[in-house]
């Protein structure tokens, strides 16, 4: 498959794949595809004060957890919540069509979330 | 550095190989059904091909036809053996492992209102000749099973199987693409044999059927009646001529090279124990093929970055576009678990492959599975 530079960059040197302090947490898993993420946040007056994830899955789950977080950090819960799965291929460059699987860190990071009203 | 280990996807053609089919392509391109003497050159270099090939198998050259590679083989041979002999239908033994090449032909047929039984196979990864043995019917007139299986390297009990199927009276054919150039073939074990060119370093479009003379068999497409009636079309005499021509080089050097092979397989399997938590999938394999799972780790992910340092091999579950997921048929029937089917990837080593490429491979194996167990 011919992966982009940003996609190999995000897939090849995570950042965000670390132990964090956090506030919030969730986990999505897809069985279907033996794919599992794990979102850390760490949320001050609305705001995403440090995100991380940790996923067991295929090079695009890994790719786009790391894009999410990127996207994330730093940000107000309302941007955050207002990511879609098209933030999230922009950031990746990533554009082959389906992959179910890129939804699922957003699917985490949503849930992580839903406590929080703003 | 780049390192090429999916020598089961397909190889690269030995030089000399290539050298000889050029040589056929420029010089003797000739059609090798015409009368005049460039076909005749044609020709004798194809009848050549096909007795190498018949002496490799220990068959005779009237019993080797020529296809475009293993999926027709596997076609006319299954396909083209029963409508010669049991139109009507009839009972069919094959295994949950084979190819595509097989697996669908037999669902077609099952379709078609013949029934077909699919031999499951041990945690190891091959099917046991009792159970082959307890799957006979009376209507059964026909068996496929593989010789070696492609995704895990396991060897299958041809030999014992054969003796089974001789006693009871049923045709055995078996795919052998995973099995020619990497293990000595008996042809007669069997009564039809399905091999590919590009996976012994002949070029790809060539393979070959070996069909027992005493069977009939007909044809599933029809044309000009070439390989005497059995599958038309022009004589692709490069590829004929590159498949002997591989087969005698892999058969002279064969005791130098396997052992080399089996050292490159050994060196792998022991690096293997600076890490945890993995798993060999299948037993009694090639010495080519190594399938293994490590815990915690996605087999695309580990195949995508292995790729990402050069390194080539291949995964059975992926993700695909077409929001499915595809899992390998192989190992779930195989029972293993799902970390051991998700995290699959298979290496599969060639007789090209030198030392310094398996240092490299086994650095960025241990490299890449801390890394990705990390994340």
């Amino acid at each position: 498959m011919a992966y982009s530079q940003k996609f190999k960059e995000l897939f090849m040197y995570p950042r965000h794949a670390q132990e964090i302090e956090y506030t919030h947490t969730a986990e999505v898993v897809y069985p279907d595809h033996g794919d599992r993420v794990r979102i850390f946040l760490k949320i001050e007056n609305y705001v995403v004060k440090d995100v991380a994830f940790k996923a067991i899955g295929c090079p695009r789950i890994i790719a786009a957890s790391e894009a999410l977080c990127r996207l994330a950090n730093g940000k107000h819960v309302d941007y955050v919540k207002s990511l879609n799965e098209e933030h999230i291929r922009q950031e990746m460059e990533f554009f082959d069509k389906g992959f179910d699987c890129i939804r699922a860190p957003l699917e985490a990071i949503k849930k992580a979330l839903t406590k929080i009203e703003s | 550095m780049r390192v090429y280990l999916d020598h089961a996807a397909t190889t690269r053609v030995f030089p000399q190989v290539a050298q000889e089919v050029y040589r056929v392509f420029t010089e003797n391109f000739g059609n090798a059904s015409s009368l005049h003497s460039h076909g005749e050159e044609a020709k004798q270099i194809y009848e050549k091909a096909r007795l190498t090939i018949a002496e490799y198998l220990k068959v005779q050259p009237q019993e080797i036809y020529f296809t475009s590679g293993g999926t027709e083989s596997d076609n006319i041979a299954i396909m083209g053996f029963l409508k010669a002999n049991f139109p009507e239908g009839g009972h069919i033994i094959t295994t949950q492992i084979e190819h595509p090449a097989v697996l669908e032909v037999a669902r077609y047929l099952e379709q078609r209102g013949y029934d077909v039984t699919y031999l499951k196979p041990t945690v190891d990864g091959y099917v046991t000749p009792e159970d082959f043995k307890r799957a006979i019917r009376k209507n059964t007139v026909l068996a496929s099973i593989m010789w070696v299986n492609n995704e895990t390297g396991v060897i299958q009990p041809i030999e014992e199987i054969s003796k089974i199927s001789k006693e009871y009276g049923i045709v055995l054919h078996s795919d052998a693409v995973q099995a020619v150039g990497k293990i000595p073939i008996d042809g007669k074990l069997v009564d039809m044999l399905s091999a590919s060119g590009h996976k012994f370093y002949a070029p790809k479009g060539c393979g070959f059927l070996y069909v027992n003379s005493k069977l009939k068999v007909a044809p599933i497409t029809y044309g000009g009646g070439h390989e005497r009636g059995l599958r038309s079309g022009t004589e692709n005499v490069p590829g004929a001529h590159g498949m002997a021509v591989a087969l005698k080089m892999i058969e002279e050097n064969f005791n130098e090279w396997s052992k080399r092979l089996e050292k490159l397989k050994k060196k792998i399997l022991e690096s293997l124990t600076q890490l945890t938590d993995y798993h060999i999938n299948g037993r009694n394999t090639v010495s080519s093929h190594i399938n293994l799972s490590f815990k915690g780790v996605h087999g695309e992910a580990l195949a995508t970055a292995l790729d990402m340092h050069g390194v080539s091999v291949s995964t059975a579950s992926a993700c695909s576009s077409h929001h499915k997921v595809s899992k390998s048929h192989v190992l779930k029937a195989m029972d293993l678990e799902e970390w051991m089917i998700d995290g699959a990837i298979r290496i599969s080593v060639g007789y090209d492959n030198s030392e310094e490429e398996i240092q490299y491979f086994t650095e960025i194996l241990s490299q890449e599975v801390k890394r990705l167990r990390k994340i």
